[in-house]
């Protein structure tokens, strides 16, 4: 800086004023915005001049009582949950309620009827509220030159997505607080049923649809708006190339969609999130590829308003016919069919979209449809790259199909959907019913997998017992746990994916005694894979050769053990006991041969045993979880992680996030022992191969979940715990380790909040200043940095915990309320 | 940690002039400084000037300035004390009033002036001074894939390394991965023990781990130490000693100073005093509830019987800001030794006093049990 006077006391200020006025601003321009900023920006341009419309509609109702407003206000919302927003404007829906004195019966014969009668000129007529053809093409003809410049294609394409929203709007009022169909609503489908002119795809399935299901209105209006989408693509003709660019639109569609005043937030919300994964590549093309894809973008911003509606409650056989249609949408455009034809079709479709009954699927789509489902996820990931492999759209797409851009046209559909957060509330349905009908059709075959853990004291003989009986037997996947204390910490991670337990005592004089009493490994491992949620054990009463096959020794055992299982909260009729020798193979897996022991035992043989288990109930409908407990490179760049699914499904293509550093990963691929899969179940020992994150920011006991229902991440949680045979009383500020399903973590005891009676649950005492050995408590642990975390109530297998410290177990406990 | 002179008044007022030897003297210099107190010291300040003709030249200078402390930062890993305040006596570089921060540092003596000084801060300098320097110990608490590199000194352990890797689980096929990442965890583990522990200062190494870890550990690393010819780890191989611990975290830490080999080698080092008598503390709990007892609440009702034998009380409770807090606290300690009970002074820079505390900060092990201290208590926690 200089240093004469002059300068250094210069007023800066002064000579600067005029430059706020020209910098102190950014420049709203969108050539110059950064991607990940655009969609923050209010975009001053668009005149949202439709709010107008909106208002003026709603003038009618102006001279209404208070009372008949309110009438009026339920009578519609009832008649949009019978029928959705099917073909008429709240203006004429007013007029007729009005007419018909409030009564919600006859409004809707009345609004069925006049749609019966006039149903082709009906949907062509401008109405407002809906998405009509003649306005869309008007728009396209219109403004299609100006587009050369983005600021100028906003605020048009908005008014077109206002109205689709506006659409959108009302059937989302609509599914609020849909839950039941009434008469109306089968009234509803038998209008629809006389109404469906056959079309040529699949009409005779539909047909079963209707009759076997209620329809769900709130299918019709995608299905419009699809339709006018078609239309207005085949009234100007364009190529059909440009859906393949259709990610660069999404952001012009999520701008409009949020600029329009009538999403409610919710939905924006919705929005957004899924967005920002595509936004910087979509910027940067956007620029030039605008032009050309004008006609793409409108489509896509409309598709997505009404997907988002549709989404809410659409089962998969919803996609599936969406699929459907758009196929169909795509043959009527080569062949040029006339437009009635297709909303005849669109009607008759309308009812088959809630059919969720597995073998009605198998009817129309056979195996195409389920397919789809295993497909669909697989489109979750693609929204960054859209090389979609061609393979899985085959897959829904029939033979009928003769477009040769219906590849093509397939995922475009389908990443919408996952884009738009609906995949949310589309995972939700899909869920309730698919994956068991899933998990019934890829595993009600074959032989359940079972999984069991082998545990007892040091020496008891767990790995001879086991290897004769594999020796004998050929392959069974084992988890053999290690009898140590040091070891524990292993034991705990395995027995953590078992399913039943092998409990294996050792027959000797003395050595039963040793695993037994206290600091034995028999009574702490009984313990830990009770806590650790197996509930069927079968106990292997082992080396009962040396002591001659002694019922009596045998009965003494089997009555402690007895007791003590009990205690522990096993269920008499879930234990099992099993006399045998591991180092003859006497009674593993043909019955006895020994006098000795056939004269007081006909009991089964272990295998049996073994064989008897219940194969437990697999939770395969909940939200996906898995529990990484070991990762490791894989071929290639990729890396695997392994671990049981606990709950919910995971197929090969899916997108996860990984708790608690809520990292996206996708699945490349999945496999079980070695054999690869497209989907796994909750109980599966699971080998996922990952991608898009890095190795290192993967650890044991991070969680792979469903990004659309993450696990929940917290530092301090809330359990209830049963404390065990302790020599030194848990206090407040105790340090322990956590073990929860693989993940091992110091953790400190944070509060003690209150002592319960250990077998009724009754508070006993508030603020216990110590918890001594066996009693039963909440306390409040605090971790030192955030794991991921589920309450008891909601994931039993990841709700369960385990604090154990100098290499005892001391505590095993169920959360029950998460602290954030 | 070297006492220069002590001018103490008989009100407990005056001064005291310390010379900082080594790191730990400064988590000792931190406990002794509180806010309000005055400190002397020698300090670098950037000092402006401006000449006739208006131009300035900043330029730094080494001068001695007294503040009084407003605010302290200690950084325990670099042992760093930061003693933030205003400037009491004007010189000619820096105006009165003026702020100013002190770095405290090694061999550079500073005068500490307080208003009252108690009982606790004097032992605190008698504690600091002892010339009887105790052994310093290093300790690698490991389990597969996690371990800790620490330092334990008289009154703090400082955790040097943290190594945490993922070693992948040995599967079909898959082995050498273990293997793989087992002998890089163990190079890694083995750097941080050549960058962080002195073998010329530090007298035993303890190699704690559950399982075989450490003694998997100990080989590779000696083998490789040959393989490298690495003199310093092979001369000083004698003063590794492996020890069981049932994990790889921090507290486990406890476990390794309990164990009686340990014992036997640093016996006088407070760490290991510390943990036995927290123990002694949780077993007291175990057998004889009524006998023990902790929360400031229930020591004071314990003290006011006379019934305190053993009082654990953490340090920190000592930095409190609160003056009244702190003196209440140092009232306690006075109490209990002048009923001739034992007073045990955590340094919460241990693995004990870590917990104690977590444990609201003070216990008390009784001479006799009192039982109605126990129902009070649901009362006063409730409250």
């Amino acid at each position: 800086m200089a240093r004469h006077r002059d300068i250094r006391n210069m007023d800066y200020s002064e000579d600067y004023d005029g430059y706020d006025d020209v910098y102190g601003h950014s420049v709203d321009d969108d050539f110059y915005i950064s991607p990940s900023n655009r969609q923050f920006l209010y975009n001053r341009e668009p005149s949202r001049s439709s709010e107008g419309d909106i208002k003026e509609e709603d003038e009618s109702e102006a001279e209404l009582s208070d009372i008949d407003r309110a009438k009026l206000a339920s009578c519609i919302d009832q008649i949009k949950q019978i029928i959705g927003s099917i073909s008429i404007s709240r203006n004429d829906l007013v007029n007729i309620i009005i007419q018909q004195k409030f009564d919600i019966q006859k409004s809707i014969s009345v609004i069925m009827d006049d749609s019966l009668h006039s149903a082709a000129p009906e949907k062509d007529n401008s109405d407002k509220s809906k998405f009509t053809v003649p306005k869309l093409n008007s728009g396209i003809t219109n403004y299609a030159p100006k587009f050369t410049i983005p600021k100028f294609t906003i605020p048009k394409l908005n008014e077109n997505s206002h109205i689709a929203s506006l659409d959108s709007n009302k059937i989302i009022d609509s599914i609020a607080d849909k839950k039941q169909f009434g008469n109306l609503s089968d009234l509803v489908s038998t209008h629809l049923k006389i109404n469906s002119v056959s079309p040529p795809i699949d009409f005779k399935t539909q047909l079963k649809f209707l009759h076997k299901n209620k329809p769900e209105t709130l299918e019709i209006t995608p299905k419009l708006g699809k339709m006018s989408i078609s239309e207005s693509r085949s009234s100007c003709d364009m190529p059909d190339k440009t859906e393949t660019k259709f990610q660069i639109d999404l952001s012009v569609a999520l701008k409009n969609t949020i600029s329009a005043p009538l999403i409610s937030t919710k939905e924006k919300e919705n929005f957004q999130i899924p967005f920002i994964d595509c936004e910087p590549l979509e910027l940067r093309h956007k620029k030039e590829a605008l032009n050309k894809e004008l006609l793409c973008t409108l489509n896509m911003k409309n598709v997505k308003n009404l997907k988002l509606t549709s989404e809410k409650k659409k089962s998969f056989f919803g996609r599936v016919i969406c699929r459907n249609y758009k196929r169909y949408v795509k043959q009527i455009m080569q062949e040029k069919i006339n437009l009635n034809n297709i909303k005849r079709f669109d009607f008759s479709s309308v009812s088959p979209d809630i059919v969720n009954q597995p073998e009605v699927v198998q009817t129309s789509e056979l195996d195409t449809a389920t397919k789809v489902i295993s497909s669909t996820p697989k489109t979750v990931n693609i929204t960054k790259g859209f090389d979609l492999p061609q393979k899985e759209l085959k897959v829904s797409i029939t033979p009928r199909s003769q477009s040769p851009a219906s590849g093509k046209i397939t995922p475009v559909g389908n990443t919408i959907f996952d884009n738009v957060d609906d995949v949310k509330t589309q995972r939700i349905t899909d869920s309730k019913f698919d994956p068991q009908k899933l998990y019934q059709k890829e595993r009600g075959d074959g032989k359940e997998h079972l999984y069991m853990v082998v545990i007892g004291h040091v020496d008891a003989g767990k790995s001879t017992l086991m290897g004769h009986l594999l020796c004998d037997l050929g392959q069974v996947t084992l988890l053999d746990a290690p009898g140590h204390k040091d070891f524990i910490p292993n034991m705990i991670s395995g027995a953590g994916q078992a399913d039943v337990a092998l409990l294996v005592v050792d027959a000797n004089r003395g050595e039963f005694e040793a695993g037994f009493d206290y600091g034995g490994q028999t009574r702490e491992h009984a313990l830990l894979v009770r806590s650790l949620g197996v509930s069927q054990i079968a106990v292997a009463v082992n080396k009962l050769d040396t002591v001659s096959w002694s019922q009596e020794r045998f009965d003494d055992i089997v009555k402690k053990l007895k007791t003590f299982l009990r205690q522990v909260g096993f269920k008499e009729s879930d234990v099992s006991f099993v006399p045998c020798s591991g180092l003859t193979g006497q009674n593993l897996i043909i019955k006895p041969t020994e006098n000795d022991l056939l004269r007081w035992y006909d009991g089964p043989c272990l295998l049996e045993v073994i064989d008897k288990f219940r194969s437990p109930e697999r939770p395969v409908s909940k939200p996906f979880r898995l529990s990484i407990n070991d990762i490791f490179k894989g071929t290639g760049t990729s890396f695997c992680v392994s671990g049981r699914v606990e709950t919910g499904t995971l197929s090969a293509g899916d997108k996860v996030l990984v708790c608690p550093n809520r990292e996206y990963a996708v699945v490349k691929s999945l496999a079980i022992e070695e054999s690869s899969k497209t989907i796994v179940f909750a109980g599966d020992q699971v080998i996922a191969t990952l991608s898009g994150i890095e190795m290192q920011n993967v650890s044991v006991g991070n969680i792979l979940c469903d990004p659309q229902r993450p696990v929940q991440v917290a530092m301090k949680f809330q359990a209830r715990i049963v404390v065990f045979n302790v020599s030194v009383p848990i206090t407040k500020g105790y340090p322990v380790v956590l073990h929860n399903q693989s993940l091992v973590e110091p953790v400190v005891v944070n509060k003690l909040i209150s002592q319960l009676n250990k077998s009724t649950g009754e508070l006993l005492k508030k603020h216990p200043r110590f918890l001594g050995p066996n009693t039963s408590a909440i306390v409040e642990i605090q971790i030192s940095r955030p794991i991921a975390l589920e309450l008891y109530s909601e994931c039993k297998e990841l709700g369960r915990i385990m604090l154990r410290i100098g290499g005892v177990t001391i505590a095993a406990g169920l959360i029950t309320q998460i602290i954030l | 940690m070297k006492l220069v002179s002590q001018d103490i008044d008989k009100n407990g007022e005056g001064m005291v002039t310390l010379i900082p030897e080594e790191a730990e003297d400064m988590w000792h210099a931190y406990n002794l400084i509180s806010e309000g107190d005055s400190v002397r010291s020698t300090t670098i300040r950037k000092v402006q000037t401006e000449s006739s003709t208006g131009s300035s030249t900043s330029n730094r200078v080494r001068t001695t300035l007294t503040i009084t402390v407003e605010s302290i930062d200690f950084d325990t890993q670099a042992c760093m004390l930061r003693l933030k305040g205003r400037n009491v006596e004007e010189n000619q570089y820096v105006k009165m009033g003026a702020y100013h921060t002190l770095h405290l540092e090694l061999n550079r003596k500073f005068t500490l002036k307080k208003h009252e000084w108690d009982s606790v801060s004097l032992e605190r300098i008698d504690m600091a001074c002892d010339p009887t320097k105790l052994a310093d110990v290093a300790a690698v608490v490991m389990q597969e894939g996690l371990a800790h590199v620490c330092l334990i000194l008289s009154s703090m352990t400082i955790v040097r390394a943290k190594i945490d890797v993922t070693i992948p689980r040995k599967r079909k096929g898959f082995v050498q991965q273990h293997e793989k990442g087992l002998v890089k965890f163990y190079d890694q583990v083995m750097q941080a023990i050549l960058r962080h522990i002195d073998f010329s200062i530090v007298k035993c190494v303890l190699l704690a781990s559950p399982g075989f870890v450490k003694d998997q550990f100990y080989e590779h690393m000696f083998q490789t130490a040959v393989k490298t010819d690495n003199k310093l780890l092979l001369e000083n191989k004698s003063k590794f000693k492996l020890i069981h611990s049932s994990s790889g975290f921090k507290h486990s830490l406890k476990e390794v100073l309990q164990d009686p080999h340990v014992i036997n080698k640093i016996s006088d080092t407070k760490a290991a005093a510390e943990v036995k008598a927290l123990e002694n503390f949780y077993t007291t709990l175990q057998c004889e509830p009524s006998k023990a007892f902790y929360g400031k609440k229930h020591c004071e009702t314990a003290n006011a019987e006379q019934a305190i034998e053993t009082l654990l009380i953490s340090d920190s409770l000592f930095r409190s800001q609160d003056v009244k807090l702190r003196k209440e606290y140092v009232n306690l300690v006075d109490s209990v030794r002048e009923s001739g009970g034992d007073v045990k002074i955590f340094s919460s820079l241990h693995v004990s006093g870590e917990q104690l505390e977590q444990l609201t900060g003070v216990a008390a092990i009784l001479r006799f049990p009192m039982p109605e201290l126990e129902d009070s208590d649901e009362e006063n926690e409730e409250s």
